[in-house]
């Protein structure tokens, strides 16, 4: 019996010693979310992850020489203000993935962010939380953020510039039905960073024993990002041009505001202009967006928003936020944050982010 | 009553500046064993005015014949620093301004 303990324990041993670095890492937020002039929108409640949406994570890296390494992370999302997790019978929602790097840059597979999504966070002055977060507006919602199935390369970066693509396999009878991919390239030197992402959704569906095949086509979204960073005050622009079925899915898909449903649409420009900076002790941030709806329904949107975040330590930060949304011609789009799709076109965040 | 307000408020401050003592509050991150594995190696060659990191690596800074390494992990308000406020003093990194861009560990959804 002890022999055995004694051999279990020298492979744990082993194990810790190949598995050279991992970590344990999260996000706990919640707040006060106020939210007006939905017709259901609940006024104030605690929430969970306005900023940042709260997780739990694992990652892990093995060096294997020759400048190879293996990668892994598994990270779920969990809502701290009831305790829930995000979503049900899913353990790892948010990521789950492993992969290789080396001279070639890195391959992963699993359940990732799209190349789009990377660009919208790296560009929003509000790295899309809070009730600013570039979601307000903009299509970044459900697998246009992240993609079960999916195998992604990520380039070296060379000189500044470093590349990324993405496929997602639809996994049905027809192998187009339902499939994803994308692609980015970047380029990042000192102050100036610009990118460019694009985004295909397959929203096919494949005929099976009992059910037909149903056909919708596809969605597209080619996005633009660009910052300039002051010593003071960072700049930022996203454009964003939004065609085909699904390619702008709403956020709130009930009726938010009464009256005839609102449409989502099937061509769009979005455009967001921003900047962020250091007032006081914290970091103010500010966009402003408009989106054009230039389908027949001319659902069209303006909004704009403010946060402050009060750093207490480097993991430790108070926020406040507010934004506000004008619709025109009966558009449904809502003030989000970065966990809830929000009931109402005005919305106010006063909450608490740890990070571990 | 007085006395006892001031004596509670002043015990309660010393609690929170004890602890505050042990909170990270470094506004860079911290300097690692030159021999440490670096995810990232920057070489600063002469006329260069900037570098690129991201927060949450750990970086090779070359400059000429001399390096360091250095875990970069800013505080949130923090997205550039000058390159000769975290270097040894025997290397020449005037002039640099390091670059930081967001960790991909906290990245939202």
């Amino acid at each position: 019996m002890k022999k055995s303990l004694l051999f279990l324990l020298g492979l744990s041993a082993a194990a810790a010693h190949a598995q050279s670095q991992v970590s344990i890492y999260g996000v706990v937020d919640a707040g006060i979310v106020a939210e007006r002039g939905g017709q259901n929108a609940p006024g104030a409640k605690v929430s969970s992850g306005a900023a940042s949406a709260s997780r739990i994570g694992f990652r892990g890296t093995e060096h294997l020489g020759n400048g190879w390494s293996a990668f892994f992370t598994l990270e779920t999302g969990a809502r701290i203000d009831s305790g829930v997790l995000d979503a049900g019978n899913t353990i790892f929602n948010r990521q789950a993935f492993v992969g290789l790097q080396g001279d070639f840059g890195a391959v992963a597979l699993g359940r990732q962010y799209t190349p789009m999504h990377i660009l919208l966070v790296a560009f929003d002055p509000f790295k899309t939380g809070y009730a600013g977060t570039v979601k307000n507006l903009f299509p970044d919602i459900g697998t246009n953020i992240r993609t079960s199935n999916t195998i992604t390369w990520k380039s070296p970066s060379v000189h500044g510039v470093d590349g990324m693509l993405a496929y997602s396999a639809g996994e049905q009878s027809d192998a187009s039905a339902g499939r994803q991919f994308g692609g980015a390239v970047g380029y990042a030197q000192g102050p100036i960073a610009v990118r460019l992402a694009y985004n295909h959704k397959n929203s096919d569906v494949a005929a099976t024993d009992s059910t037909p095949f149903v056909s919708h086509g596809s969605g597209r979204n080619t996005v633009l990002g660009a910052s300039y960073q002051f010593p003071k005050v960072k700049l930022h622009f996203i454009y964003g041009i939004d065609k085909g079925y699904g390619s702008t899915p709403l956020w709130n898909t009930g009726n938010p505001y009464g009256g005839v449903k609102p449409i989502a649409s099937t061509d769009g420009r979005d455009l967001l202009l921003g900047l962020s900076g250091h007032v006081g002790p914290g970091t103010l941030m500010f966009s402003t967006m408009r989106k054009d709806d230039r389908t027949t329904f001319d659902q069209d949107a303006s909004s704009w928003g403010v946060g402050y975040n009060y750093p207490l330590s480097k993991r430790t930060s108070l926020y406040a936020a507010y934004a506000h949304i004008d619709n025109k011609n009966g558009a449904g789009y809502t003030v989000n944050n970065n966990a809830e799709a929000g009931s109402g076109n005005t919305g106010t965040n006063i909450g608490l982010l740890h990070t571990f | 009553m007085k006395l006892k307000t001031i004596l509670f408020a002043a015990s309660f401050l010393t609690v929170l500046s004890a602890h505050a003592g042990e909170i990270d509050k470094s506004p860079y991150g911290a300097a690692v064993p030159d021999t440490a594995p670096a995810e990232r190696v920057v070489e600063i060659r002469p006329g260069d005015r900037w570098a690129n990191v991201t927060n949450g690596e750990t970086v090779k800074f070359v400059v000429g014949d001399k390096s360091f390494t250095y875990h970069v992990w800013t505080m949130p308000n923090v997205n550039a620093f000058d390159l000769d406020k975290i270097a040894p003093a025997d290397v020449k990194a005037a002039g640099i301004t390091v670059y930081v861009a967001g960790s991909a560990w906290y990245r939202n959804s």
